[in-house]
């Protein structure tokens, strides 16, 4: 199929044919989610862009070696960000700390620390600490949502939940994001 | 910016509240079964500090520079392509369903996923076997210039009635092989003969063998020339 025509298909169509063993339509589909793959991927890793170019690499892996799992129809939007997220969960569990941010990150040093972060570099550098320094399950949340732009919907789809808690999660970790970076 | 308000956390229309200001910071209005507290905000100066908190947060996230992808990507992308449809085309009954240009692809297996950044090691085992396949073929060059000489020595004369009237003249022709401009081949040729054409011990076919064997600038020649000694020893007769 010529490219000119490939752009005009919806990401659904040619992941159907990506299906059907037309591996070079998954070319399109490279296109127009590598950067946002990489973007969030390079968010979650705290900014390691070494990192998050292997992880969407491998996220493009999957797509091949899972493209057999795609429901015809269902948004492949969401599918490969489901990829995604589980390519980052892998690399987390094997690169997990000894330590548990989860719960050290709350307390007031740690606040301290990233208040003192912030004095003395740029804004955007104490950003991405304060984004750092939030529980993995919260900043995925947060990056799909104000990043990728995932409604609360789509992020209940994604986590297996209601859209209901889709949206406290969210505002859970906006609150904890407000507090280590402005408080 | 921090606001230590304790009935901020405690009151009902301040907690109802708070789960719409990240939606009012963002600019969109309160959704009708949230109506009723509008009129919270504008008494309230703990809410007030939080979306004002909330809307800085947001400038910021929409602030920071968006994460581009290296270009390499594309090039990583497309090696997994043709990676997978090389496999394909090998699972293919006919081989030939993934080939492209008519070229039969590699067969190779899935790419295995990147624990890692390890692009570099794999980078530079790559050049390393790059480099080590030019030094092969550097070395094999070298070496075939070195040992290029002559075609390979005609068997042995078979006939020694013909060679008996060459007889006299070996040692004439050897030593004058040797020291005239002859070829390495020519001169291969009568090292290879000179056994069949010995009829004595004394032969001085023999002396111009062993110098030959000493001073011949040819390695093939002074190999000829020692096998030749060899089979004289062997075979005096």
């Amino acid at each position: 199929m010529p490219p000119a025509t490939a752009t005009l298909l919806s990401d659904e169509a040619l992941m159907a044919q990506v299906q059907a063993g037309d591996l070079d339509q998954l070319t399109g589909l490279f296109e127009r989610y590598h950067g946002p793959l990489f973007g969030f991927l390079a968010r979650l890793a705290n900014g390691d862009r070494d990192l998050a170019q292997d992880l969407t690499q491998n996220v493009f892996v999957r797509v091949l070696r899972y493209r057999a799992s795609y429901q015809p129809g269902q948004p492949f939007r969401a599918w490969v960000y489901q990829l995604a997220r589980h390519v980052w969960a892998d690399h987390y569990q094997r690169q997990r700390p000894t330590a548990n941010l989860e719960e050290v990150e709350k307390t007031a040093v740690h606040g301290r620390a990233a208040q003192a972060q912030r004095v003395t570099t740029d804004q955007q550098q104490a950003l991405h600490e304060a984004l750092g320094l939030l529980p993995a399950a919260q900043r995925e949340v947060l990056l799909l949502h104000r990043f990728q732009g995932f409604d609360y919907a789509e992020i209940s789809e994604q986590l297996g939940c209601t859209a209901g808690a889709a949206r406290v999660k969210a505002h859970r970790a906006l609150d904890a994001l407000r507090k280590i970076y402005l408080s | 910016m921090s606001f230590s308000n304790d009935s901020h956390l405690t009151d009902p229309a301040c907690a109802e509240l708070r789960a719409w200001l990240p939606d009012l910071a963002d600019g969109r209005p309160l959704p009708p079964e949230a109506a009723h507290l509008a009129a919270h905000l504008p008494a309230c100066p703990a809410c007030q500090a939080e979306l004002a908190e909330l809307r800085q947060l947001f400038n910021d996230l929409d602030a920071l520079p968006a994460e581009l992808p290296p270009l390499t990507m594309r090039d990583d992308f497309q090696a997994l392509l043709h990676e997978e449809k090389a496999k394909l085309a090998a699972a293919s009954p006919t081989g030939l369903t993934a080939a492209r240009g008519g070229q039969p692809l590699q067969s190779a297996a899935m790419q295995e996923e990147k624990p890692g950044p390890q692009r570099v090691l794999a980078a530079t085992q790559q050049w390393l076997r790059v480099a080590a396949s030019v030094a092969l073929v550097a070395v094999g060059a070298v070496l075939g210039l070195l040992l290029r000489g002559g075609p390979v020595a005609p068997p042995l004369a078979q006939n020694t009635q013909a060679a008996q009237p060459q007889q006299a003249t070996l040692s004439v022709r050897l030593a004058a092989a040797r020291q005239q401009p002859a070829t390495a081949s020519e001169r291969l040729q009568l090292v290879s003969q000179a056994p069949a054409m010995v009829v004595e011990p004394n032969d001085p076919a023999v002396l111009t063998l062993i110098h030959t064997l000493d001073t011949d600038p040819n390695p093939n020649v002074r190999l000829a020339a020692c096998e030749a000694l060899v089979r004289l020893r062997a075979d005096p007769a």
